[in-house]
């Protein structure tokens, strides 16, 4: 319309007609049109996300994740390969490509599903990545429009016998495939038993920040995904991020919706599911919605007062009666069956080794045009902790989760966020998250303020609010299927309802967790200063007295070194009284003595097993359960 | 020379005592060793009524590498001593500042890199502390500061064999005070009574006057802080040859503060009192009553800061200020709230401090 719009003004001009006359020509003339669903959205890229700077990253995120969805929701464990490489950079063409070993997509719906916006298998309600079936047809669109590349698409569907390759285009005006090609393939590109390979070219501008967006995506989607081998390929090299645990999330299940939610288009729709069953109202009630019991919905048709009749014989003023007795209805909280979120032991096993990827110029080419290299950079931490709560967002169910971790590789402060495991990026300073981080007491940790500022003095911090001082990475993922997202373009979390009051109690947790540890690790790093000082300060003062009288230098070197050392060391066991005063910390300190013993325990009988290793712990440890 | 080496000799030896004893702590004791080494500053000076001079008190410091942060004062203390040690063992003299180069070094790893002094400050305390944990002033063990006092007038010293005759130059010049104390010997004093002065161009105009001859007068001055030797000559000359000794410093509460330098001792140097103080010597000038009572003109008087009112109001308290005199000379300048400086008596002519001034302060007090 867009376009229209212009040609009708050019033809105007041309005419010669002054613009006032022009309009009062085509008063009255308004000319209604409607537009193909891809036309819509290639005019309105933004509510997509596809804006300028930001189409390279929003394409490798909609690959990534619909790469995980395709695994994950059928138990596959994923391996995912994505490359973003430069064709023309004359004329700003990339190349992305993504291959999963998720179930592929039936060969007689790959078109539609590639090109043909709003046809998704996502429409249903639970937690899933994606939920508007946009991601992949923006990609679609945009290399149609831009140049004159086929899409190319293999997929090989456990529903299918053999893999088949596709070329592919979009009718932007129509919202229609254009399949080019479509071959069969005995021997495919695909490696395992199902999985989706695409190759599409697209014209855009990678900035530096866009570079880095995109490589911080990857690193913290690799976080909540370490059951997910990533393989990423540039013009800067490759790097591979390794399964870190053969655990997968449970897949979410599709739920009813839940009565509280309910309005005349959903009462509507759940009716006509019944549409010549002849059933009655109650039935179908009680049938569609969850929490929504035979004898429930009977007293909700009686609050209504409306008779209970067959379900297809009532008018809409008897339907909004129903829903507004639901709406005032007190039901039980909604399940959360429908949501996945990461667990502790998942989020556990990304967070003990954190992988990031570094842009590093290397410095050993002989030609001196340094190009930087990417490569991997794992972050062991000292401790982690996993805390989260389950709550009702919005009428939706919501499940927060947090996790920190601390010192060991880390070294500065870093606060990760995810909505339904996809990570937030943009934005940081106007999401929950952060108001979270700067109002939960860092004393909770057993330090104060001004000791952090002590220990941790660092010229290169970037705040100067204590927290930020620490070798501390925060995670907080929110799973619903409704996040309150501040604005359309999803990237930070608004402060809606109970939602920061939960986050601060898992973050109040899991400083008091790690209280303890932190405490120990801090006398731990004085203790080492001052041996450190002792190490400088003693040779100077051996020195000074072997010059001065006979003696043995190396002996009274050694003889002071012990000292100094027992004085330490002293100084440290000095206050085992301050760590048993925390009953939480008490028993973590009990928890980890129980660890190493049955680590050593494990050692000594000469198991070399991992598993042996991991059941003797899993029965010292007991489980922590997600309420 | 023989005399010279036993008392080195004496230095060393307490110097390896330190150094055995420490030892002994670590190696058989297995303890952190401890220098125990005495307060010097505000809190721990005394005034003592019976010798009218400020003395030091009892209170000890600490010093040992049982804390973290004496680690390094107390590594500091050791270097400086053993420094001193081979100092005298080669026989050399050095300036304190020539033993802070010395003694210079960088303490640490490349991460952690930090100076062995933090400037010539830490080195000159470390100095102070070998004077106190040893007994013995740094002057007798051969270091010592930059010469800064004058001395003009009929006296002869000797500085190791050669003889100054400080009158030498009459209107000319003067003699610098020589800060290796040990290698001087004063031989002879002609003059009457020993002026001090606070600052050097004031003793050049009365120099210049022809004071020296007029009154048979030795002139000298610490310009402004008076040094150590500056200070011990004033002493001898007042106890061991029995001259007396007058003090003029500018008319504000810092300027006297530099008059009882000389009169009282001064609360970082209290352990050395008994070598440095003149209990004897009258601070005569110049009062506060004298900008008014030798009409200053208001052009020539400085208004008070704060800070000098606050000296003031602290000086009216301490024991050695309960002098009538001096209580109403404090009142009148908390009152007036004006300072003056004795260049201010130039504004009267050049020769007026000299020829008017001077002679009716010394007059009134007796002196001539």
């Amino acid at each position: 319309m867009k376009q229209k719009a212009t040609a009708e003004v050019a033809a105007s001009q041309k005419s010669h007609i002054p613009a006032s006359q022009s309009q009062a020509v085509h008063r009255g003339k308004v000319k209604y049109d409607k537009k193909a669903e891809s036309e819509f959205f290639v005019d309105n890229s933004a509510l997509a996300g596809f804006t300028g700077e930001r189409i390279l990253y929003m394409a490798v995120r909609e690959l990534i994740e619909n790469s995980l969805d395709s695994c994950e929701n059928n138990h596959i464990l994923p391996r995912i390969s994505l490359s973003l490489k430069n064709l023309d950079s004359a004329n700003d063409m990339w190349v992305i490509t993504c291959e999963d070993n998720g179930i592929g997509i039936p060969s007689d719906k790959v078109p539609v599903a590639v090109c043909s916006f709003l046809t998704s298998g996502k429409y249903v309600e639970k937690q899933q990545r994606g939920l508007f079936g946009v991601g992949l047809k923006m990609i679609a669109a945009f290399s149609t429009k831009d140049t004159d590349h086929p899409l190319k698409v293999w997929s090989k569907s456990s529903e299918d016998d053999s893999e088949y390759y596709f070329e592919l285009r979009t009718d932007i005006s129509t919202n229609r495939p254009i399949v080019l090609a479509k071959k069969q393939l005995g021997e495919g590109r695909v490696s395992g038993q199902s999985g989706f390979r695409i190759e599409a070219i697209l014209r855009a501008r990678l900035s530096p920040i866009t570079k880095t967006r995109i490589y911080d995506y990857i690193s913290q989607t690799s976080v909540v995904n370490p059951y997910a081998i990533l393989e990423f390929e540039t013009d800067e090299g490759k790097v591979v991020f390794d399964r870190r645990t053969s655990v997968m999330p449970e897949p979410a299940k599709e739920v009813l919706p839940h009565p509280s939610d309910m309005d005349l288009k959903t009462l509507k729709k759940a009716i006509m599911n019944f549409m010549n069953q002849k059933t009655t109202l109650q039935g179908v009630l009680s049938e569609s919605f969850q929490k929504m019991s035979g004898e429930k919905a009977k007293e909700i048709i009686a609050n209504a007062g409306v008779e209970n009749k067959q379900a297809d014989k009532y008018d809409e003023h008897e339907l909004i009666k129903i829903v507004n007795v639901c709406k005032q209805t007190k039901f039980h909280t909604p399940n959360t069956d429908h949501l996945s979120p990461i667990g502790e032991e998942i989020l556990t096993a990304g967070m003990t080794s954190e992988y990031t990827i570094i842009s590093s110029r290397s410095e050993n080419q002989p030609d001196g045009n340094s190009s930087p290299q990417i490569s991997v950079k794992v972050l062991k931490p000292s401790l982690t902790d996993y805390s989260s709560r389950t709550c009702v967002i919005n009428n939706r169910p919501t499940i927060v989760e947090c996790g920190i971790a601390y010192g060991g590789d880390i070294s500065s402060f870093k606060l990760h966020r995810f909505a339904n495991k996809i990570p937030l990026l943009y934005d940081e300073g106007s999401d929950v998250a952060r108001e979270v981080v700067s109002e939960v007491e860092i004393n909770k940790m057993g330090i104060s303020k001004k000791e952090v500022k002590e220990q941790f003095a660092n010229p290169d911090a970037k705040s100067d609010r204590a927290v930020e001082l620490l070798p501390l990475h925060i995670f907080f993922h929110i799973c619903s299927t409704k996040i309150p997202y501040k604005t359309a373009g999803k990237e930070s979390i608004a402060s809606e309802g109970d939602l920061k009051r939960y986050m601060k109690a898992c973050l109040s947790d899991l400083y008091r967790k790690v209280s303890a540890q932190i405490r120990k690790e801090l006398r731990m790093k004085e203790a080492q200063s001052r041996l450190n000082l002792y190490k400088f300060y003693i040779p100077l003062i051996v020195n000074a007295i072997s010059e001065s009288i006979s003696v043995d230098s190396k002996k009274l070197e050694q003889a002071f070194t012990e000292l100094a050392e027992k004085h330490v060391s002293g100084e440290i066991t000095g206050h085992p009284a301050e760590e048993k005063e925390d009953e939480i910390t008490g028993n973590r300190l009990e928890k980890e003595v129980s660890v190493d013993q049955a680590i050593n325990a494990a050692r000594k009988k000469g198991s070399k097993s991992k598993e042996n290793l991991q059941t003797t712990l899993d029965a010292v440890i007991p489980k922590k359960k997600v309420k | 020379m023989p005399v010279k080496d036993t008392r080195h000799q004496e230095v060393v030896k307490k110097v390896k005592q330190i150094m055995k004893d420490v030892s002994t702590d670590l190696m058989q004791q297995k303890t952190m060793p401890v220098l125990d080494v005495p307060k010097v500053g505000y809190d721990n000076t005394v005034w003592s009524d019976k010798k009218k001079m400020l003395t030091i008190g009892d209170k000890m410091v600490k010093i040992s590498p049982d804390s973290t942060k004496k680690i390094p004062t107390f590594a500091q203390y050791l270097v400086m001593a053993n420094a001193v040690r081979r100092l005298l063992d080669e026989e050399m003299e050095s300036t304190i500042r020539g033993m802070y180069y010395a003694t210079l070094s960088t303490v640490g790893d490349e991460k952690n890199k930090q100076k062995f002094w933090r400037g010539q400050e830490d080195s000159d305390d470390a100095i102070k502390a070998l004077e106190l944990l040893t007994g013995v002033p740094r002057e007798e063990f051969s270091v010592t500061s930059k010469p800064k006092g004058m001395i003009s007038g009929p006296i002869t010293l000797r500085v190791g064999g050669d003889v100054i005759d400080c009158n030498l130059g009459s209107r000319a010049t003067s003699q610098l005070i020589p800060t290796n104390i040990r290698d001087v010997e004063i031989v002879d004093v002609k003059a009457d009574f020993v002026m001090l002065v606070e600052k050097d161009t004031v003793l050049n105009n009365i120099r210049k006057s022809g004071f020296i001859q007029k009154y048979n007068a030795i002139l000298m001055t610490g310009s402004g802080e008076p040094d150590r030797a500056t200070r011990m000559m004033a002493r001898t000359l007042n106890e061991e040859w029995k001259k007396p000794v007058v003090v003029f410093a500018d008319a504000d509460p810092w300027g006297l503060g530099i008059a009882l330098r000389y009169k009282i001792g001064s609360e970082s140097l209290s352990y050395d009192s008994d070598r440095l103080v003149t209990p004897n010597a009258k601070v005569l000038g110049m009062m506060f009553s004298d900008i008014y009572e030798y009409n200053i003109p208001e052009v020539a008087r400085l208004a008070a800061s704060e800070e000098d009112i606050n000296r003031a109001l602290d000086m009216k308290k301490k024991p050695w200020f309960q002098d009538k005199q001096w209580q109403k000379e404090l009142d009148l300048f908390l009152k007036r709230k004006e300072k003056c400086e004795l260049d201010a008596f130039f504004k009267h002519g050049f020769k007026y401090l000299a020829e008017v001034y001077l002679p009716d302060k010394l007059r009134q007090a007796g002196v001539i």
